[in-house]
């Protein structure tokens, strides 16, 4: 739990950048990133430092804790271990992410749960996610049929379960299959395991989205309709998001229609207290 | 630099840019008096919407890498974290 009484003056806020560059800061993680004494970024895109230096200057790119052929694992401990060694050094820390600093972001879990273990103030602002926007984009509401999501290597590594009468989204198809986490992208062979797993719950030409959130306002949005056994040999990338569509209509679950009626029935019945 | 970060951002709030016309585009950088500080390749990357280029002109480096999670768990079964059975510790966050 959040520790608001903290006599330690080291402090964390993980704040999300949203996805597009400006437009999606919210004015509370904005305030944490002026007043912080360093901020630690990553961002999706080259401008994303250079943009956070306009508004505090003391900015440090997790980028350089990225190397090819690196465990992206140990990558994740080095970000953590950074954001903990400036609050342990008494700094105001805030660290920001791009996207909602809280969904697929190992770093900011971890460091703030540590940092509050040592008794440190640590807390979370949330952010404009991709599946935020990724809704807004392609018109899809998680409400209307049930919507499930999975990381794709996690997803083709583990059974799961599918209802197919759900949205089901796909996160980082762009790396599927890369279980060493040392790759930035996999080829056509990992992205037709995915096919593999999915046909058996979809036909070949069921129809499915590709979509990526742009980064900047200049950038369009991708939205991609295609077939699924197309996707083997599309263009992706690591922010590539991949939708499938229903394949089949709501199955009526009988058994608990029935109790529900009956509770209405009884709900409706007068009682007989109310009959004079 | 500081020039075309104000761009994007001013773009990116007035929330118009990326669904114009090519002419329009044209038109809103002149508006901005931005054209006569940006190079014609510069303009030419910003109304195509190449980002990676535009980091090129400007010697902005790339990201490496956008994956921020550790999404395969170490081992075959899910980490004890990421089991959904702590039950009293997710009511009591609840």
């Amino acid at each position: 739990m959040n520790n608001i009484h903290s006599k330690k003056s080291g402090s964390l806020v993980c704040v999300g950048l949203g996805m597009m560059l400006g437009a999606h800061l919210t004015p509370s993680s904005r305030s944490h990133i002026e007043q912080a004494d360093i901020i630690f970024s990553s961002g999706n895109s080259g401008f994303i430092d250079v943009w956070l230096k306009t508004i505090n200057s003391n900015v440090i790119s997790l980028q350089e804790c990225y190397q090819q052929g690196k465990s992206r694992r140990q990558s994740y401990q080095e970000m953590t271990e950074l954001l903990l060694t400036a609050v342990r050094q008494e700094k105001k820390v805030v660290a920001a992410f791009y996207g909602h600093p809280g969904v697929f972001v190992s770093p900011s879990h971890q460091a703030i749960k540590q940092a509050q273990v040592e008794g440190y103030f640590a807390k979370m602002e949330p952010g404009i996610s991709a599946e935020d926007c990724l809704v807004a984009d392609c018109g899809l509401d998680p409400g209307s049929l049930g919507w499930a999501c999975f990381e794709a290597t996690q997803f083709l590594r583990f059974e799961r379960r599918i209802d197919t009468s759900a949205y089901l989204v796909l996160w980082q198809v762009g790396v599927v299959g890369d279980s060493t986490l040392t790759q930035f992208s996999t080829s056509p062979s990992y992205r037709a395991l995915l096919v593999e797993v999915l046909t058996e719950h979809y036909p070949q030409n069921h129809p499915i989205i590709l979509y990526q959130a742009p980064r900047l306002a200049i950038e369009k949005t991708r939205i991609d309709k295609m077939p699924l056994i197309d996707f083997i040999n599309a263009e992706v990338n690591q922010c590539t998001t991949m939708i499938i569509t229903p394949a089949n209509k709501l199955k009526v679950n009988k058994i608990m229609t029935d109790k529900l009626q009956k509770l209405e029935r009884q709900r409706q019945a007068p009682k007989l207290s109310t009959i004079t | 630099m500081t020039n075309i970060i104000n761009l994007l951002e001013t773009l990116a709030i007035d929330a118009k840019f990326s669904n114009d016309s090519t002419a329009t585009l044209t038109e809103q950088l002149q508006q901005l008096e931005l054209t006569d500080e940006l190079t014609a390749e510069q303009q030419q990357a910003i109304i195509n919407g190449d980002a990676r280029l535009l980091e090129q002109l400007l010697n902005i480096s790339p990201i490496k890498c956008q994956i921020i999670i550790e999404d395969v768990p170490g081992e075959e079964e899910p980490q004890e974290d990421d089991k959904p059975e702590k039950e009293a510790e997710i009511s009591q966050v609840i």
